[in-house]
């Protein structure tokens, strides 16, 4: 594992944290995904560009884990994002705002992060498709009137 | 604003919104236009519908958010007209582009093609052949430009049913097929009032905390059914004239049953996750926040015509907000009211 890499989600992966928990959704594909706590906790250093280094060390800061198992448990997960096609190679690591070395007080029970695929949403939408034509659309953000997130 | 000049036949522009918005002008003037004046969301949009066929189309679908005030200004003008054979949207194809700033977009859909100003908040539609629009279309008329025109308003059109009592709204969420339609119209027909059974209008207020703030809007009340679904309710609903939506769904109008009651808007309390069991009566348990936003957001964000995110950050807030509940279904729709009225009564 190179601890230098960092990767993002690629641009046609839309994601949300809820609960602790990652929904995953490749609007390429129509397939979803979740991932569960500390996946979740992962997914997000990932969505922020963090190194697999820093990632590491905020686990093994925050988690009942060592640091060989977190690693180990970390490099299998991102082959499986970049397998599933939902990560990219970042061209470079963006640090962290907080420094991972601050050791926090009560750390929480450890369990390795579970990606879990949901591969039928893709045969739903091809059996109903909400309107033909729609993955051909060239989005460009609206004009003036745009209002933004109240 | 001014468009960059555009002369790409796929891509819209100043020019081929100009073209189109005086086609409509000449048929205005050789035929009977109808006005329509309805509120979306508690928007006003006001219709000029050429044509009694047009209006046979677009009625069914929308006449039920009629507004008895006609505004003067209207967040929404919607033109539609009779176009002619060999115009843009006659050959059948499933079409979308938007032009080089963003501020046009067009749609060509079977015997349709709409263009809209989203800048004007103006859209005029050339219909070619009312035959060859295609069952989703013809069920929930004008979706995209309509879904566009709410998301530059900060709302979103999400793939969820949605019933009220007193103003107090259940949300029911779930790919096709696993029971939003049954549910919802099964409580309609229980005497709920009906918003929609697969398509709602999501306003979610952010930085509130509130639940108060996440409310509800009816768009369409055409509803869609498995035949075999439809058998199971006694009270009898009506269809349009036994025609299919999609997938052999039978197509469904609500405004004109005399004892369904559609309202327009309402405050959405529970979210529910329909699924069907062998249990003998309807229950509910509750959900995990993770389960509802999975089973809310793929539907209602894949493959639609405005960007993801924001739908699906404004679901996110709502399931933060609203409690969620698996409801177990039995195979007998009626009592689906019966499990989940006492979420919303006090």
């Amino acid at each position: 594992m190179n601890l230098d890499s960092a990767y993002a989600p690629r641009e046609e992966v839309a994601s949300e944290l809820i609960d602790g928990e990652a929904i995953i959704i490749d609007l390429s594909t129509g397939m979803y995904f979740s991932l569960d706590r500390v996946g979740g906790r992962i997914w997000a250093l990932l969505a922020n560009q963090a190194s697999l280094g820093e990632i590491r060390a905020c686990l093994v800061n925050e988690y009942q884990v060592d640091e060989q198992v977190a690693g180990e448990d970390l490099e299998n997960l991102a082959q499986q994002l970049l397998a599933e096609n939902l990560i990219v190679p970042a061209k470079e690591p963006r640090p962290l705002d907080h420094a991972a070395d601050e050791t926090t007080a009560a750390k929480a029970p450890y369990q390795p992060a579970r990606l879990v695929a949901y591969r039928d949403m893709g045969d739903l939408l091809a059996l109903d498709p909400p309107a033909p034509g729609l993955s051909e659309i060239v989005w460009r953000d609206g004009p003036a009137n745009e209002r933004d997130e109240r | 604003m001014r468009a960059p000049a555009n002369q790409e036949l796929d891509e819209p522009g100043l020019e081929s919104y100009a073209e189109l918005r005086a086609e409509f002008e000449t048929s205005a003037r050789a035929r009977a236009v109808l006005e329509r004046s309805i509120e979306i969301a508690g928007r006003q949009v006001q219709m000029r519908l050429v044509g009694e066929p047009i209006a046979a189309w677009i009625d069914p679908a929308l006449g039920h958010l009629a507004s008895k005030s006609v505004g003067s200004s209207p967040r929404l003008t919607v033109d539609l007209f009779p176009g002619a054979s060999g115009q843009p949207g006659s050959d059948g194809a499933g079409r979308i582009s938007t032009s080089a700033d963003g501020r046009f977009l067009s749609q060509s859909v079977g015997g349709c093609y709409y263009l809209l100003d989203r800048t004007e908040r103006r859209l005029v539609g050339s219909i070619c052949s009312l035959e060859e629009i295609p069952s989703w279309e013809r069920v929930k008329p004008l979706s995209v430009p309509v879904t566009t025109w709410l998301n530059d308003d900060g709302l979103s059109v999400i793939h969820a049913g949605l019933v009220s009592l007193g103003g107090q709204g259940v949300l029911f969420a779930g790919p096709s097929g696993t029971g939003k339609s049954t549910c919802a119209l099964a409580c309609a027909v229980a005497g709920f009032d009906f918003l929609g059974d697969d398509c709602i209008i999501l306003d979610v207020q952010h930085g509130t905390g509130s639940a108060n703030n996440c409310i509800g809007y009816s768009l369409y009340s055409t509803g869609a059914l498995d035949a075999a679904h439809l058998e199971k309710f006694a009270s009898p609903l009506v269809h349009t004239n036994g025609a299919t939506a999609s997938r052999g769904k039978q197509l469904i109008a609500l405004h004109v049953a005399q004892h369904i009651q559609t309202v327009p808007q309402s405050k959405i309390r529970a979210i529910m996750l329909p699924r069907l069991t062998q249990e003998e009566r309807s229950v509910i348990r509750p959900a995990a926040k993770s389960d509802a936003l999975r089973l809310l957001a793929p539907s209602s964000i894949i493959k639609r015509a405005v960007p993801a995110g924001r739908t699906l950050a404004r679901l996110a807030a709502l399931v933060n907000l609203v409690p969620s509940y698996w409801l177990d279904m039995s195979h007998n729709p009626t009592d689906i009211s019966k499990a989940i009225a006492p979420l919303i009564t006090p």
